[in-house]
């Protein structure tokens, strides 16, 4: 692929320890400008890692290896000052936890202010009206009065608004949003989403939703990677991925999430991921897999192309769909 | 239906404000929620962040009293109970937390998690505790080996589940599990749902089981008590379902959900 | 099911704890060195002979004789003894008193907490030093009363810290599970809160040793700790310091010991804290 806009991951891989420990491997992903790209996986998979890597947000103790490209620019090859310039401009970042990413001792609307007197020659009135014309877009009320309070003055919702317009300040190209509505209620998730989805759309951004949350990003995304023990198992085109997964993974994530009264049991995935030290070299998803068979442990599995778009890390892709009586009552007395 | 094993009658908490301004704007965190729960029943209670529904667990175990209202259970009422008295009632009534990671003394091997609660409760004997520890292990589906290690040696599934024989030790007659899934991967959840689903079958456990996720707890509880700033704002009866909830913020809790079933059609 | 096993090598072994195993290592050596004192050398601490006063350092006496011909080396492995006892007894008593103290306090909060809290504040209001002295003046001087007076002085500290520690903890779900279990206070409370508080105060402690045994040695050197002829490293220096510019060997070893001694402890310090964290992660 060779997107001259928006991201473009190739091959990543980030390992700790030497190279003992290989946290993400091989992910490629691609977040076209104007599209929604959805991340999904579970704690330790390897989303977080790959979505900070975009921003050259990386632990000093990482290795990185592959490229992330960035409008055509590789962003593990930039200088601090490159990736100052391109953080904000080029891609923003929303963290989980508003209340620890905003400093609490300055009004936000002078946080908003800073970021875009930082990437802009403008002077300070304007970048004020600037700022809470952007607290007006997040959809935050009476924002002119709004701008002169502080963070502790805002419900969780409200701040992780004020996140949103702060990654918006410097207009980028790219908006990484790290599990943006876990730490919210329901009600106040579905109204970010709508804001996410609602700002993508209007202003042309690329948006790489990451979330541990199927649900929630199958309602924003038109393709979704779904990662497992720090490799893409699986991906697609929204739609297919629901209605056709060819990954068991995959198929058992959505099979657990089925909520039929009749099987008076949810259908669960036996075992639990392999943490980082204990990956296999084949199928990393062998040890929980119903259709496991010898050839899955013999070595390692490549994605493969499934469908138009659809690409599966399985050799028994065929025999997934119709899978999911397999993930029957098992989870219980593992 | 026979006399329930828990009447709660009334029960309200609003908790001291720290700080300069003692008394402003003082709103209760649980107002008069009032309930009762049956041998063997699966009681739902659903609501987000500050609706009460963790005092509500806090206060039926006694783990906070009440300012107001009543607990009765077998037939005793345990608001009345002196702290001496009813730390010997306290085994009937057990909690599962949300955090499994902090829900394990650190320090404590696994084994002596659950032989201490059998020893302190004259549950079993010295002789004898090595096999009960092993079959509470098996009864959550760990290996006996796990009783010699230490909990920073289990994922946080595993921790659940220990958590839930530690509570198992203790022969409660009810089991409040808060939020005992939030904390945990998605493809571990099903799992200790479903293992807390067949303990209430095989031991005819009373369990209120205490969640976000409206459309879960619609589909393991039968009754499904909502909470909305401190009260219980409706109560949707064995008999009924979500879908005929009335209350407007139920109704709005049930839309604001992604659903797959909406986008695989 | 297979556990997820973590590493099963101790987390000092694999991170390389230096700090810890040197400065145990060098403990263990200093301790030896004391218990052993009438093999590790051959003189008598105290026998005089004035024939052989102030020799300087040479292979008969590695650090040189004092004004009363006594071998400075003998007599500050000798000393090790006494300074040793000094920095684990004022460790030892203040540890135990405060981290009880500190733990009802923690604990229990209200009225319990207040008093306690008040008491603590007074104590630590007062320069430490200045306490100790005044104490063991009033006393009388002399090693036990040296330790009374450590005691007074630092179980505050052992206190504070414990104190915070406990509240932390008991908001946590494991000792809210033990409650509800129906534990008793006292168990609670040594079971389940203080083996999970007490790595800082450990670790506190280490620094706390260094700083008695140099408490101990000042006091001595005014004359309100050891008394003569027993041989105390702050003690030695006192009673050479007039000595000191024409024969300097003789402040030199018993100095050089509280120097080592306090670096050792501190390093043991370092790698405590270093294990601790890593034990938590």
């Amino acid at each position: 692929m060779s997107e001259r806009t928006g991201l473009c991951i190739e091959n990543l891989s980030i390992a700790f320890d030497q190279g003992r420990k290989v946290a993400v491997d091989g992910v490629s992903l691609s977040v076209p400008a104007g599209e929604a790209m959805g991340l999904v996986g579970e704690s330790g998979s390897g989303k977080s890692l790959t979505s900070r890597a975009a921003l050259g947000l990386l632990p000093k103790n990482a290795e990185a290896g592959g490229r992330i490209l960035l409008d055509g620019q590789n962003v593990l090859e930039m200088t601090a000052a490159q990736l100052q310039r391109v953080r904000g401009a080029g891609i923003a970042m929303v963290f989980q936890d508003p209340m620890s990413s905003l400093n609490p001792v300055v009004r936000v609307g002078q946080s908003i202010t800073q970021v875009i007197r930082s990437h802009e020659n403008i002077s300070e009135a304007d970048a004020e009206k600037r700022a809470v014309a952007l607290m007006e877009r997040v959809g935050i009320r009476d924002a002119p009065a709004r701008a002169g309070s502080f963070p502790h003055e805002f419900s969780g919702g409200m701040r992780q608004r004020i996140m949103i317009a702060m990654a918006l300040a410097a207009k980028p190209r790219v908006l990484v949003a790290d599990e943006p509505t876990t730490a919210l209620d329901v009600i106040v998730q579905k109204n970010i989403l709508d804001l996410l989805d609602q700002l993508r759309r209007e202003e042309g951004m690329g948006l790489l939703l990451v979330s541990h949350d199927l649900a929630v990003v199958a309602s924003l995304c038109s393709r979704i990677a779904v990662m497992y023990a720090g490799q893409i198992v699986e991906e697609g085109p929204t739609t297919d991925i629901l209605n056709r997964p060819r990954m068991p993974y995959t198929a058992g994530l959505l099979a657990s999430t089925r909520r039929d009264k009749s099987l008076k049991r949810l259908t669960a995935i036996p075992g639990s991921p392999p943490p980082l030290g204990a990956r296999p070299e084949s199928c990393r998803f062998a040890a929980r897999c119903p259709l496991v068979t010898a050839a899955c442990r013999a070595g390692a599995v490549n994605l493969m192309e499934v469908g138009p778009g659809q690409a599966a890390r399985c050799i028994r892709t065929a025999d997934v769909p119709g899978l999911s009586a397999n993930f029957g009552r098992q989870g219980a007395h593992v | 239906m026979s006399e329930p094993i828990l009447r709660v009658e009334g029960i309200s908490k609003t908790y001291a404000p720290r700080g300069l301004f003692k008394g402003a704007g003082l709103r209760p965190a649980l107002a008069s929620a009032s309930f009762e729960l049956s041998k063997g029943e699966i009681l739902g209670v659903v609501g987000e962040s500050g609706s009460g529904k963790t005092t509500l667990a806090r206060c039926v175990a006694l783990l906070e009293r009440p300012d107001a209202g009543r607990i009765v259970f077998k037939g005793e009422e345990l608001t009345a109970l002196s702290e001496g008295v009813l730390r010997k009632r306290r085994r009937g009534i057990q909690t599962v937390f949300q955090d499994p990671y902090a829900s394990l003394n650190p320090r404590q091997k696994i084994g002596d998690v659950l032989g201490e609660v059998m020893l302190v409760h004259g549950l079993a004997t010295r002789e004898a505790l090595r096999d009960r520890v092993a079959a509470l292990l098996d009864q959550v589906g760990l290996p006996a080996t796990a009783a010699d290690a230490y909990p920073k040696a289990f994922s946080g599934g595993q921790r659940q589940r220990i958590c839930i024989a530690r509570a198992l030790a203790a022969q409660p007659d009810i089991l409040i599990a808060d939020e005992p899934v939030s904390s945990l991967d998605v493809s571990v959840q099903a799992q200790v749902i479903n293992l807390i689903l067949d303990l209430r079958d095989r031991l005819g456990l009373s369990v209120i089981f205490i969640g976000h996720d409206l459309q879960l707890i619609d589909f393991i509880a039968p009754r499904v008590l909502v909470m909305l700033n401190g009260e219980i704002v409706e109560t949707i009866p064995a008999d009924g379902s979500i879908a005929d909830a009335r209350h407007e913020y139920t109704r709005a809790l049930m839309q604001a959900v992604p659903k797959l079933e909406t986008i695989t059609g | 099911m297979a556990l997820t096993q973590s590493r099963s090598t101790p987390a000092w072994r694999a991170g390389g704890n230096w700090s810890l195993r040197i400065g145990l290592a060098g403990f263990a050596l200093i301790l030896l060195a004391a218990i052993f004192a009438p093999f590790v050398t051959a003189f008598d601490p105290t026998a005089i002979s004035l024939t052989n006063a102030l020799q300087a350092p040479s292979w008969g006496h590695l650090m040189g004789t004092d004004h009363l011909g006594r071998d400075v080396f003998t007599r500050v492995v000798f000393a090790a003894r006494v300074d040793l006892q000094i920095g684990a007894i004022g460790v030892a008593l203040p540890l135990i008193i405060g981290t009880v103290v500190g733990l009802f306090a923690g604990y229990y909060g209200g009225w319990v907490d207040a008093v306690i809290g008040r008491v603590v504040d007074v104590v630590i209001a007062f320069p430490f030093l200045v306490l100790v002295i005044a104490i063991v003046a009033m006393l009388g001087p002399g090693l036990i009363n040296l330790y009374i007076a450590l005691t007074v002085v630092s179980w505050v500290l052992y206190t504070r810290i414990i104190r915070a520690e406990t509240i932390a903890l008991k908001k946590r779900e494991y000792v809210l599970a033990a409650r509800n279990l129906g534990f008793g206070h006292l168990r609670i409370m040594f079971r389940h809160i203080l083996p999970n508080a007490i790595a800082p105060a450990l670790v506190f402690a280490m620094s706390d040793f260094a700083l008695d045994v140099q408490v101990g040695a000042t006091l001595s050197f005014f004359g309100l700790g050891a008394q003569p002829p027993t041989a105390e490293w702050g003690l030695m220096i006192a009673e050479s310091r007039s000595m000191m510019l024409a024969a300097p060997w003789v402040v030199v070893g018993p100095g050089a010991a509280i120097v080592v001694v306090s670096l050792v402890v501190s390093l043991i310090g370092d790698g405590l804290a270093d294990l601790v964290r890593g034990l938590d992660e």
